[in-house]
């Protein structure tokens, strides 16, 4: 990662999309199967428009958040204990899936809607890779088992949400000056 | 003393400049307010004196120190506290306490210096008894004091304020501007822009501005009082005002420096009394049409 | 009116504890009930009841803090409950699973870990303000540079995220309510009419957010801010008490996980 010292602009965009993360936590959106919250939605954003460096450092400050008690995890949940519990390992993928979206949306000048969604996707298998391996072993569960109840039923949500990000960045990017 | 020198300002490679060769003085102890329609450049204007903003050419002046010198940079601000109009988006602590702290640990002052700050900049405005509470349950004008105590534990010499009352109800903007007077009298030189003429009339100097210069410059019973130029520009002048400057026109012998209902009051009373006097020494038809 | 956190203000020893004290002791217990089986547990469970009594947490307060992790929790009780092989605890199989000794076991003890480590995390909140826990955290990580950022950056983000979440919160209901007051519907149409009911919801969000960060750029500026290190308002310092408390902590566990 970057060792170059932070700027005061990197520093308030990362806290507000941080913030932005937190309170997408709280709206949700009714859908068929089971409700959804814009939370990943702003962690998309992160990663797009911030860019893999300080996107990653917004979900950092926004894992840290719901360490220090903020209810601001999936469904209300907070503290230490989450991030150590069996589905501590999503908290780490958003940190290291922002990362690896927005360095690849960075490769390319102006991104289109196909490359910002390609990201965006690649970004979710690592948060799914490493939420599902912290499943499978923190809750004794098989990879197969780990997969079916913590990848799956999130797939259709997050499908729209990585839709809608994309849509939303390329009209989003020429307002933010980094 | 703030001095800016030829100062000239422009946005990226825009044709017309947004400040054109400004040369002002502002004196210490002085109580200024800049006026302008919107889009004159006075925002632009104040953010050059405590280098937000640096010039595209020529010079700003803070006390002998150039806001160009990075060195300076840091007692520049000191120097000159800045508020703004958001009282939101200025407000960075997550209790009241610790947003009044954030100048002094930004100066790395140590933590009783700061606390000592802090304590007697929060007693100043008022919001002692709000110290702990977290900023996000304060009113508006109450946000818009802490910004000020955040910038008075700073010790400052000048406060810059762009339009600091035009989010607030007026009774809470009668607070703010009472405690401008009072910091005022301690010596404090205040500098503010304003939309609001009632406002503009409480300084001793007023500055208007128009696409980019200074066009009027002077104390606000000159400068108000010139109904036509302030139209011409777009500003309303204080009502009361202009129904001074029409009962003169209409051949009253009535001033026009007047900007409080209290001194039109004063003033139209005055008025009547003589027309009555002179009415007792020559009776006649006309006086009813006075009294 | 939107919370702050879990946070109980009080005046008890628990309470008065140095910040980073009860961060190495949520550490260090986490460490434990990770660790140690049943018996274990059993003792860490001892021993959070008893800071719980002498904090004087209401219990009422510990429960809602459980309530969000109940149905992970459940779901894990069921999976094992139904999936390991073993002893059978009913005499006939429930469908195609049978309910087994070890899977009751292994559920159990999975579900009271986890329990154990958020009651853990939610005393820590309970006792320590924000602010206090945000130089905790800071005074801890000065010796490092965390992703670039030095401890005193990370504890000036965390401050401005602590004081934005609530202020876009509510901007965010606001416009979501005037969204519906509009009839917006967001649980049907197509994929393209969906994208685009989410997107009128989160543009306006998002470009005031812009607008606020540049606003906040300048004025923290203008406040002399810049990256890097700075002084506080209160700076944490640790009394006899806050020593005994570390190294008893420090102590179990290292005798916990040698033993």
């Amino acid at each position: 990662m970057k060792s170059a010292k932070i700027s005061l602009r990197g520093m308030v965009y990362a806290s507000m999309f941080a913030a932005l993360t937190a309170v997408g936590a709280y709206i949700t959106i009714p859908l068929q199967l089971v409700p959804i919250t814009l939370q990943t939605l702003f962690t998309n954003l992160a990663g797009a428009l911030l860019g893999g460096y300080l996107g990653a450092l917004s979900q950092l400050v926004y894992v840290l958040l719901g360490i220090m008690g903020l209810p601001v995890f999936a469904g209300g949940k907070a503290g230490l204990g989450v991030l150590l519990g069996p589905t501590g390992g999503y908290l780490v993928g958003f940190i290291a899936g922002t990362y690896f979206m927005g360095k690849m949306i960075e490769r390319r000048e102006q991104a289109g809607f196909g490359w910002i969604v390609l990201a965006l996707g690649v970004g979710h298998v690592v948060i799914y890779g490493l939420g599902a391996l912290q499943l499978s072993v923190v809750a004794h569960l098989s990879a197969a088992k780990a997969l079916a109840v913590g990848v799956l039923p999130f797939l259709p949500g997050d499908i729209l949400k990585i839709l809608v990000a994309a849509f939303l960045t390329l009209k989003l990017r020429e307002l933010i000056k980094l | 003393m703030i001095r800016t020198e030829a100062l000239v300002y422009r946005y990226g490679r825009e044709q017309s400049p947004v400040l054109n060769a400004i040369n002002l003085c502002i004196e210490e102890g002085e109580y200024v307010a800049i006026i302008g329609p919107n889009g004159c450049g006075k925002t632009t204007l104040i953010r050059h004196f405590n280098a937000l903003l640096l010039p595209t050419a020529g010079e700003v002046w803070i006390d002998g120190l150039n806001t160009r010198d990075f060195r300076s940079v840091g007692e520049i601000r000191r120097r000159v506290g800045m508020i703004f109009q958001n009282p939101d988006n200025q407000i960075v602590g997550m209790t009241v306490e610790e947003d009044t702290a954030f100048g002094p640990g930004n100066l790395g002052l140590p933590s009783t210096e700061i606390r000592q700050r802090v304590d007697e900049a929060l007693a100043t405005v008022g919001l002692k008894e709000y110290a702990t509470r977290p900023p996000h349950h304060l009113s508006g004008g109450q946000k818009q004091l802490l910004a000020l105590a955040g910038v008075l534990a700073m010790h400052p010499k000048y406060i810059v304020l762009d339009e600091p009352t035009s989010s607030l109800d007026p009774i809470t903007r009668e607070h703010v501007l009472l405690m401008l007077k009072q910091l005022h009298r301690k010596g404090i030189t205040i500098i503010q822009v304003t939309h609001n003429m009632e406002e503009a009339a409480i300084a001793d100097r007023l500055i208007v501005m128009n696409q980019g210069t200074v066009v009027a410059d002077g104390p606000p019973s000159r400068v108000l009082s010139n109904i036509n130029q302030l139209k011409l520009l777009g500003l309303a002048p204080p009502r009361i005002t202009e129904l001074m400057y029409y009962l003169q026109r209409m051949g009253e012998d009535v001033r026009t420096d007047i900007f409080t209902v209290t001194d039109a009051v004063t003033e139209i009373t005055t008025l009547t009394n003589r027309l009555r006097q002179q009415a007792v020494v020559r009776p006649g038809g006309e006086v009813c049409r006075y009294v | 009116m939107y919370k702050l956190g879990q946070y109980l203000p009080g005046v008890s020893p628990v309470h008065k504890r140095d910040a980073r004290v009860k961060i190495i002791a949520v550490v260090a217990v986490s460490v434990i009930t990770l660790h140690t089986k049943a018996v274990g547990l059993a003792l860490v469970a001892v021993a959070m009841a008893s800071v719980i009594w002498i904090a004087r947490i209401p219990l009422v307060y510990v429960l809602r803090a459980l309530k969000p992790v109940m149905p992970l929790s459940a779901l894990l009780l069921l999976l094992h409950l139904l999936f390991t092989r073993g002893t059978p605890l009913l005499p006939f199989p429930v469908g195609l699973v049978s309910v087994t000794r070890e899977g009751l076991y292994l559920g159990l003890l999975l579900v009271g870990k986890f329990l154990l480590l958020v009651i853990a995390a939610s005393v820590l909140t309970m006792t320590t303000s924000p602010s206090e826990l945000t130089m905790g955290i800071e005074r801890l990580l000065r010796p490092f540079r965390f992703m670039g950022v030095s401890s005193h950056e990370l504890a000036m983000m965390l401050s401005l995220t602590l004081r934005f979440v609530p202020i876009l919160l509510e901007e965010a209901t606001t416009i979501k309510e005037a969204q519906l007051a509009r009839g917006a519907v967001f649980n049907s149409g197509g994929l393209r009419r969906r994208i685009q009911t989410i997107s009128c919801l989160v543009m306006p969000l998002s470009t005031s957010v812009f607008r606020r960060c540049e606003e906040l750029i300048n004025a923290m500026e203008a406040r002399g801010y810049q990256p890097g290190p700075r002084t506080y308002l209160q700076e944490l310092t640790l009394s006899w008490g806050d020593y005994l408390v570390l190294i008893t902590v420090l102590l179990v566990t290292a005798v916990i996980i040698w033993l």
